[in-house]
């Protein structure tokens, strides 16, 4: 059914810092699963068919064998368990019985959006510090492996967060003042609490596309796909009733919802009608199948290689499609092959200065001498093989910029990752053209709230392969 | 408490600080406590003091004294009732998070002295004004009813809950339900003891003698249905996950309830959380069966592939689940993501568990139309440095190969550029596909066979020289130095392994068959060596065998080893169907990704789960024979088709067209013929062997019958032995092995015969 045994967090060196505790299992239960999963680690990580550029990695949901259970013991004669990494702490979740392993997963991504919301940042420092909220919220967040209260803006009431002015009024022996609400959940809507004030009243809405594709070696579109996300920011008082318009509703096929959306709103009008959460949500994602043809692509990678005996050379070109905005954060790394000892690479491009026309043969020269400003900078990590050319901005209008150079390696046949990664981002700009038009406001409220839109479109999963 | 504590020590200090006048030292304390716990030191000596700073307004610190008792509580049951009292005042707080926590760390303590002091707060809770309060009480009633189900008859907790399932919160309705099938499974378990303990030689179980909750404590009425329907769409996404877990385990009772409750829980696939839409798919996939209106199963069909296509692009945890199910369900409806292969592609970064079960289900969607894509995009991923995942690779590509004829050439050009790259692993799975494809289309492709024989040298695992050797054997008379090259494995045969020492024999036996002449010598070699210096029993029956059948009737043995093969198919499924349906049904669950039914791995304790393995292999047992029935069944089938000169539209021969694989190299034509009116086909089947053993005369003493009998199957029966894949290799094989095992079955009922 819908229950899972509970939670054991553990540190980077498989140690358990924290565990929920497990009333219907034998005491014996968590380290079974800890050790289980360690073993497993250090098999994975022994085993020498794990590709080298990827760290060792376990099947998601592992199987422990013969617990020794009582006779009160429920479920099955294994467990499976279910984990994830994060910063190098794992995130384990036993599941004694058959169960969606989803669930699971579904319930870890929402403890850790909750423990980020909480920390900051979910390290083995900051869990370590913050022990108690994090068993507080364990508690709160798990009722014997039912989820109980998940949504943070409810949990905000019963377990508060650490702030620094507790902190000081701890350090300073003052018990503290600040206690949780006496009513909570007394909200008609579950994911929203009641009584909101604030003193500006704005949302702001963050659409962002993600384009994940694969590219042949003869710069063909293999695959692609691009999914796209609208988070929201809601400070509004009161309980709004909002609704938002789409120039271009029908762009986004196989919509997620955020649970606050009428679904049957949206099969009708192709609108969002809602109440949302405050604080920060994600209200909507979705496809689009705005199919992407090799022209749209907003950015072109020439790539190619070549492997020699100890080492190899290499080329990349760089052309902008987008004539409208600059491409940002662009970054292209490729893993080099176990061995990889040395690269030595030049990068070339447009100098980089807004009004002046780069003509003429005596400026190019000074550009190639300088090691190329619009070339972007190139790195290499010795540790990761991992091999980094970064640009600034493309646009384009500038010399396509590009890198050559080769690499030494202590392997007679060096086997580089077959592809590039590629990483950008483009600002005021999706892939899909989605268009959000207008933001009705109703409900009890009497404000004229502040409006805000972001666009933006980046790579996901982007490969080339040379 | 009879010794006294120490007066030293960490602990020592943290009780003075727990017994301490000042407040925030106290605070402190505790949750020093509790850190001390966490790094796995022992705390319970400490339980006295830690209870009497249980009354406190600070809610924070009175929720980690509780968390400490919840800790604690199973090894100190005496002293717990120390803290009954607090607990039970604080149900009745006017601070509803004080009433939640109290009631809900109450029913965690597991002891049942506290249990008693529990009945009468639980009901007052769950009736509470605050949503709040009463949703944390509705979970409680499960944890009672799991330690003492009469407790919860008695005080009507159950009755509450079904109230509860149409309150006005939905946050309390989702816990409702959750607790009511958590109650209602219990009482499964419950019901069913008894049952068991009878069953396994008379463990003692303790059966809960005083409980009698029937099995139905939760059964869903049509207006808990329609309630459940209506809080589907209001309550969170676990609620939700909830709701459409009880939802798959109803049993509609008529179409228009299936229909209904298919209409309202579509729209679950536009959730963004990954476990709902699974939940979804399943609820679907339970009900469809009920559906009977024609647009509604069309939008079902059309709605189901984009949310699991979405799927892929989530994290690969999530993915995975995602591909195993889309796997499973694939196998049943292979229709609904036809188009969408490219979403399988792989990314070199993804992780190798994602990768592999892209491939297989890359594989699965290939047709006419993809497979110049599918190909180009599988020698890509053979350039990979994952060896596991590039021999996974290139054994998709026999199997690709095998499943479409039209792409086999393609298939075999692209395998031979594979074999010129000349790294090793990828060479030897060439050859081993290379194989696979020879079955299935015999004699179209020797063309390639002298340079499969010019990369002999460099095969050095089991498997791959078998291939070779058994593609050498098979098209003896074309190569003309098919004597010198099985030479070459001869002079190594005793330090070969018995999967190579098998083929080499069989292969020389073909070669002298085929060319009686120059491979004299080599024959007699191979036998000799096969039965005077090799241990394992299967290649010493199988030499004497051959042996016997050349020694006797020259002409026989030519029909028996060089007879036609049939060739092998790529399977639809990787399980038998009748577990695919089981499978189905158990999407989204554990099953669905393990492929196997939860049974196998579910049951009540040990001895139950190895009951219900039992059970599972019985069901595959049946299958298997059922198999081996089909096969020969098949296999007469075909031989009559022979005798009527070629009349395709029979009967006989649409029904065998499901099952086309048939062994017709099992038994000489002649023979087959003439028990085409059997009624038993297994009978007949044996009768025919036995006269056929009878046949061979001059049998030598020192073999004994049985062992005859065996290897005789084993030489005999054409493919089912003649390639000795391991089972688990590659589909291909699991066909090969699947066979094998019905064999097995017929086999073992031959020997009874003797």
């Amino acid at each position: 059914m819908t229950r899972i045994d509970g939670i054991i967090i553990l540190d980077t060196n498989g140690k358990p810092l924290i565990s929920s505790h497990f009333p219907q299992h034998p005491p014996s239960y968590a380290t079974s699963h800890i050790d289980t999963f360690n073993h497993a680690l250090k098999v994975a990580q022994a085993s020498p068919s794990t590709s080298s550029s990827t760290k060792a990695e376990l099947e998601p949901i592992l199987w422990v064998n013969a617990l020794s259970r009582g006779a009160a013991g429920v479920g099955m004669g294994g467990a499976g368990l279910c984990h994830v990494e994060r910063e190098g702490l794992r995130f384990l979740v036993p599941v004694g019985r058959e169960l969606n392993p989803l669930f699971a997963f579904a319930f870890l991504d929402s403890f850790l959006e909750t423990l980020t919301e909480y920390l900051g940042e979910v390290t083995e420092a900051s869990i370590k510090e913050n022990f108690d909220i994090v068993y507080m919220l364990i508690e709160e967040m798990l009722d014997e492996g039912h989820p109980m209260t998940m949504e943070t803006n409810m949990l905000k009431e019963i377990v508060l967060p650490p702030t620094l002015m507790r902190k000081l009024l701890s350090a300073a022996g003052v018990s503290s003042i600040q206690s949780p609400a006496s009513a909570p959940f007394t909200a008609p809507i579950p994911w929203r609490k009641p009584n909101v004030r604030h003193s500006n009243n704005e949302i702001y809405f963050d659409v962002e596309e993600s384009l994940d594709a694969i590219i042949d070696r003869k710069g063909n579109l293999l695959s692609s796909s691009i999914t796209g996300r609208i988070n929201c920011n809601s400070r509004l008082s009161g309980n709004p009733d909002l609704l938002l318009n789409f120039g271009n509703a029908k762009v986004m096929t196989d919509c997620g919802f955020h649970p606050c959306i009428r679904y049957n709103r949206w099969e009708r009008d192709h609108v969002l009608s809602f109440i949302p959460p405050d604080g920060k949500f994600r209200l909507l994602e979705y496809q689009t199948d705005t199919s992407i043809g090799r022209a749209q692509l907003p950015l072109q990678l020439k790539a190619s290689m070549s492997i020699e005996d100890y080492g190899g050379k290499f080329s990349l070109t760089l052309t902008s499609r987008t004539n409208a905005r600059p491409i940002e954060d662009i970054v292209i790394s490729i893993h080099l092959g176990q061995g990889t000892s040395s690269v030595s690479a030049t990068a070339t491009g447009d100098k980089r200065m807004p009004g002046v026309n780069s003509g003429g043969l005596a400026r190019r020269e000074e550009n190639a001498a300088e090691g190329g400003v619009g070339g972007g900078t190139w790195e290499f990590d010795p540790h990761t093989q991992v091999l980094r050319w970064r640009l600034a901005s493309l646009t384009a209008t500038e010399r396509a910029p590009s890198l050559t150079g080769s690499f030494t390696s202590t392997a007679q046949h060096p086997v580089p990752s077959p592809s590039f990664d590629l990483a950008f981002l483009i600002q005021h700009q999706t892939f899909s053209g989605l268009r959000i038009d207008q933001l009705k406001v109703a409900g009890d409220v009497m404000y004229k709230p502040f409006k805000g839109v972001k666009v933006a479109s980046k790579a996901g999963r982007y490969e080339v392969r040379w | 408490m009879s010794v006294a504590p120490p007066r030293k020590g960490e602990n020592y200090e943290l009780r003075q600080q727990l017994n301490s006048e000042y407040r925030e030292k106290r605070a402190d304390a505790i949750k020093r406590v509790i850190a001390n716990h966490t790094i796995g030191k022992d705390c319970s000596g400490l339980f006295p003091d830690v209870v009497k700073n249980m009354q406190t307004d600070d809610l924070e610190q009175k929720k980690l004294v509780y968390l400490y008792l919840m800790n604690y509580a199973k090894t100190q049951p005496e002293l717990v009732i120390l803290a009954v009292n607090t607990f039970v005042k604080d149900t009745a707080d006017p601070n509803p998070l004080v009433r939640a926590l109290a009631i809900r760390t109450m029913s965690v303590l597991r002891t049942e002295k506290t249990l008693d002091y529990l009945a009468s707060p639980l009901s007052k809770c769950l009736r509470d004004e605050n949503p709040y309060v009463r949703k944390t009480a509705a979970l409680c009633v499960a944890k009672v009813f799991d330690l003492k189900p009469e407790l919860c008859v008695e005080y009507g907790f159950i009755d509450t809950l079904r109230d509860l399932v149409g309150d006005g919160n939905p946050m309390v309705v989702a816990n409702a339900i959750t607790a009511l099938s958590d109650i209602h499974e219990a009482s499964l378990r419950i019901s069913e003891t008894p049952e068991s303990a009878v069953d396994e030689d008379g463990n003692p179980t303790t059966p809960p003698t005083s409980a009698k909750p029937n099995a139905h404590l939760f059964l869903i009425d049509p207006p808990t249905l329609s309630k459940l329907l209506v809080a589907l769409n209001e309550c969170s996404e676990w609620g939700r996950i909830a709701i459409l877990n009880t939802l798959a385990t109803y049993k509609a009772v008529d179409t228009e309830e299936s229909e209904q409750i298919c209409e309202r829980v579509m729209p679950q696939f536009q959730h963004n959380n990954a476990a709902v839409v699974l939940g979804a798919v399943k609820v679907i996939m339970v009900h469809i069966k009920g559906v009977q209106r024609e647009d509604l199963l069309k939008i079902i069909t059309r709605k189901m592939a984009p949310p699991l296509v979405t799927l892929i692009s989530s994290p690969p945890e999530v993915q995975w689940v995602a591909l195993r199910n889309i796997n499973l369900l694939l196998q049943k409806r292979p229709d609904i993501l036809a188009n969408e292969m490219r979403v399988f592609f792989c990314k070199y970064n993804d992780p190798p568990y994602v990768k592999v079960e892209k491939l297989d289900i890359m594989v699965r969607l290939a047709s006419d139309k993809n497979v110049d894509t599918l190909l180009g995009e599988l020698k890509e991923y053979a350039s990979e440095v994952d060896v596991d995942f590039v021999r996974k690779a290139v054994r998709a590509m026999g199997q690709v190969a095998i499943k479409i004829e039209s792409a086999a050439e393609r298939c075999v050009g692209v395998l031979m550029e594979l074999i010129e790259t000349r790294v090793s692993y990828v060479v030897q799975e060439a050859v081993i596909v290379i194989k696979d494809i020879f079955r299935k289309y015999p004699h179209s492709y020797e063309a390639v066979i002298p340079t499969l024989c010019a990369n002999l040298e460099e095969l050095d695992e089991p498997e791959a020289k078998a291939s070779l050797i058994w593609i050498i054997g098979e098209y003896a008379e074309k190569i003309e130095n098919a004597d010198e090259l099985l030479g070459h494995f001869l002079d190594a045969f005793k330090e070969e392994s018995y999967q190579v020492q098998l083929q080499t024999l069989t292969a020389i036996v073909k070669l002298f068959l085929k060319k009686p002449d120059s491979a004299q010598g080599i024959v007699q070699k191979v036998l000799q060596a096969a039965t005077k210096d090799c241990d394992s029993p299967d290649v010493r029956d199988r030499a004497y065998i051959y042996w016997r059948l050349l020694s006797s009737d020259p002409a026989a043995a030519k029909s028996v080893v060089l007879s036609v093969r049939p060739p092998i198919s790529l399977p639809q499924t990787t399980v038998s169907p009748a577990i695919l349906e089981e499978l189905l049904g158990e999407i989204s669950s554990l099953a669905s990704v393990y492929h196997k039914p939860a049974a196998t791995f579910i049951g009540k304790g040990r001895l139950g789960a190895e009951e219900m393995a039992k059970r599972a292999t019985d069901v595959e047992e049946e299958v298997s024979r059922e198999k081996a029935l089909q096969t020969v069944m098949a296999g007469q089938q075909a031989e009559n088709l022979l005798d009527f000169d070629d009349e395709p539209s029979t009967p006989a021969a649409s029904a065998s067209t499901s099952r086309p694989a048939t062994d017709r190299g099992l038994i000489s034509t002649q023979q087959i013929a003439s028990v085409t009116k059997s009624t038993n086909p297994l009978d007949e089947l044996m009768d025919l062997f036995s006269t056929a053993s009878m046949a061979v005369p001059s049998q030598p003493a020192g073999v004994p019958a049985a062992a005859m009998g065996s290897g005789g199957m084993g030489g005999m029966g054409g493919m089912g032995m003649d390639l000795m894949s391991p089972p688990s290799a590659s589909p291909v094989a699991g066909q090969s092995a699947q066979q094998g095992q019905g064999q097995k079955k017929a086999d073992d009922d031959l020997l009874g015969l003797f």
